[in-house]
């Protein structure tokens, strides 16, 4: 398994700007960076 | 005589064996311990739940469940693991009072959020009225699927009253929702019984919910 970080964030501006990461992920209700 | 001697000989036997057990199980929990320093290289990350109104300090790989938390690392068997997917509903509890599968949701979303499963619902002296009535109309058999069924129970009830429609709701524009059996076998269809207890089941829910006609 990929291990992974998690970020929970609270609107859709720190959403757009954490899924710019290479390799993040959405899942439901936040956003999954892999490491 | 012989029945006597023959309850004497089994209860040796479970004297015997016991300790057995008790001995195993330490030796399998420091295994468990060994392994946690072993995996404790991996990224974790700080996880704060408060579980059945106790805050509860995590540090957790963040691909853990938030079934195998509550399980594996709180020790709080009673939400049980049936299929992993999301499938059975024997996994459900209440998070920040709705009901949601937890085998399907990592542990590191529910950051801050409050967690209540079947331990949290009632006590052995002081039941929940659904525990109540699921033992009053027989509810279960193996019982397996019982804590996922009543913490359900409690949610769906929850969102019945909020007024939520469901695939069985003639009118869904309607604030009052009646449970009825139809109603309720829909709304609990997300929560299997391999023993078939849902005639019980729902006549349990239906007690607790108001009697809705059927």
């Amino acid at each position: 398994m990929k291990p992974f970080t998690y970020e929970r964030v609270t609107d859709v501006r720190a959403a757009g700007a954490a899924v710019l990461r290479p390799g993040a992920r959405f899942i439901s209700g936040g956003t999954i960076s892999w490491t | 005589m012989n029945l006597s001697i023959s309850r004497r000989i089994v209860v040796s036997a479970i004297a015997f064996i016991w300790p057995l057990g008790a001995a195993s199980a330490a030796i399998f929990k420091k295994k468990k311990s060994g392994s946690d320093v072993e995996t404790s290289t991996k990224p974790t990350t700080p996880v704060s739940l408060t579980v059945n109104g106790q805050a509860r300090q995590l540090e957790l790989d963040p691909r853990t469940s938030l079934l195998d938390t509550l399980r594996e690392h709180l020790y709080l068997t009673g939400t049980k693991k049936g299929c992993d997917h999301g499938q059975c509903g024997a996994c459900t509890v209440l998070v920040n009072g709705r009901r949601i599968n937890s085998c399907l949701s990592l542990a590191v979303m529910h950051d801050q959020d409050e967690v209540t499963t079947v331990e949290g619902l009632g006590s052995p002296t002081a039941l929940h009225p659904i525990q109540a009535a699921f033992i009053e109309r027989d509810a279960f058999q193996c019982g397996y699927c019982t804590p996922g069924q009543l913490c359900s129970a409690v949610g769906m009830i929850s969102e019945a009253k909020a007024g939520w429609p469901s695939h069985a709701t003639a009118d869904v524009s309607s604030r009052h929702i009646a449970l009825s059996d139809a109603e309720i076998r829909e709304r609990m269809s997300g929560n299997i019984c391999r023993c078939a207890a849902y005639p019980n089941i729902v006549a349990a829910i239906r007690d607790v919910a108001g009697g809705a006609s059927r």
